[in-house]
C-alpha cells in the first residue's frame, strides 16, 4: 500500500469488531459472577450465539458472501440442529 | 491485476481460485462443526443428567486464565482479519506484521492453557480420580477432550501462521492468507462456545 494514511481505514472494522468481541467477553463474565441472577446459561449462551455471528458475519466476511458459500455455512447450521434434534429426541424418549 | 503466486491449475484465474479455497474450507469447517457439535452435546447430556454435580465441577475451572485465553483467541482472529484486509490493500509488510500478531497470540493461548492445565492436574481436577462423584468426573472427562482437541487445532492454527510467515508477498497469497483465516476464526468460534460451558456454568 502506497498511502499510509489509508491503513486506519482498513483496520477500522476488525479493530472496532475486536472491541466489540471483548465487550460482550466482559458482559459475560460480569453476568455469570452476579449472584442470583436469573437464566444465567441461556444468557451466556445467548451472548456466545451474538458473539459467533459477529464472527461469522464480519471476520469470516459471511456479509455480501457468494451464495454458494452462504448456502455452505447455512447448510452446516442445519445439519448441526438435525444432529442436536433428532440424538436429542432419541436420548429424551428413551 | 497481477497473478497470485498461489494461481495453479485447474483454476484459470485467481478469482476462481480464491471462490474455490473458500468454497472448499467452508465444506471442511462444515465437518468441523459437527466433529465440535458432537462434543457440546455430550455436556448437554450431562447438564441433563447432573445440573447440579456440573455447576459444582465447572466453578472449579480457572476463570481468570479462561477469560484471559478467550481475550487472546478473539484479539487473535482480529490480527488475522486485519491481515487479510491490509494483504488485500496491497500492504505487504503490515499484513506480515498482523500474522505475526496473530501467531504469538496463538502461542501466549498455549501457554496459558499450559499453566492451567499443570493447576488442574496439581488440584486433582483429572477423571477418575478416588473418591469423586461420578458426574464430576465426566464432567472433568469432556472439559479435557474438548480443551484438547480444541488445544490441537490452535497447534494446527500456528503452524499454518508460521507457514504465512515464511510466505514472501503475502498480497499475492491472498488465497492461502484466506483460507488460514477461515480456519482461524473457527477455532475461535469453536472456544466461545466452550468458554461459557466449561468455564461460566456454577458461577455467582
Amino acid at each position: 500500500m502506497k498511502d499510509r494514511a489509508a491503513l486506519p481505514r482498513v483496520l477500522a472494522r476488525p479493530i472496532l469488531t475486536a472491541l466489540v468481541l471483548l465487550t460482550l467477553l466482559a458482559a459475560t463474565c460480569a453476568y455469570a459472577l452476579m449472584p442470583a441472577a436469573p437464566f444465567k446459561p441461556f444468557v451466556a449462551l445467548g451472548i456466545a450465539v451474538v458473539k459467533a455471528s459477529v464472527v461469522m458475519t464480519v471476520f469470516m466476511r459471511l456479509l455480501g458472501a457468494r451464495g454458494v458459500v452462504l448456502a455452505t455455512a447455512a447448510i452446516a447450521i442445519a445439519w448441526l440442529a438435525l444432529m442436536f434434534g433428532l440424538a436429542w429426541i432419541d436420548y429424551a424418549s428413551r | 491485476v497481477s497473478p497470485t503466486a498461489d494461481l495453479h491449475e485447474p483454476w484459470p484465474d485467481e478469482h476462481r481460485q480464491r471462490d474455490a479455497y473458500a468454497f472448499g474450507m467452508w465444506i471442511f469447517l462444515a465437518s468441523e462443526a459437527l466433529f465440535f457439535g458432537a462434543m457440546f452435546f455430550l455436556y448437554l447430556v450431562l447438564r441433563y443428567q447432573a445440573p447440579v454435580e456440573l455447576d459444582h465441577a465447572a466453578a472449579r475451572t480457572d476463570l481468570l486464565l479462561g477469560g484471559l485465553n478467550t481475550a487472546l483467541l478473539l484479539m487473535a482472529s482480529a490480527a488475522i482479519a486485519s491481515s487479510d484486509r491490509l494483504a488485500e490493500a496491497g500492504a505487504r509488510r503490515a499484513a506480515s506484521i498482523a500474522v505475526l500478531a496473530a501467531a504469538l497470540l496463538a502461542l501466549a493461548f498455549l501457554a496459558l492453557k499450559g499453566l492451567e492445565y499443570s493447576h488442574d492436574i496439581a488440584r486433582g481436577y483429572v477423571p477418575g480420580v478416588i473418591g469423586m462423584p461420578g458426574a464430576e468426573s465426566r464432567f472433568w472427562s469432556i472439559y479435557w477432550l474438548a480443551t484438547g482437541v480444541h488445544a490441537i487445532h490452535v497447534i494446527i492454527g500456528l503452524a499454518l501462521f508460521v507457514r504465512l510467515l515464511l510466505m514472501s508477498e503475502l498480497p499475492r497469497r491472498l488465497p492461502s492468507l484466506r483460507a488460514t483465516a477461515l480456519y482461524w476464526h473457527l477455532v475461535d468460534i469453536v472456544w466461545i462456545f466452550l468458554f461459557p460451558a466449561l468455564y461460566l456454568a456454577g458461577r455467582g
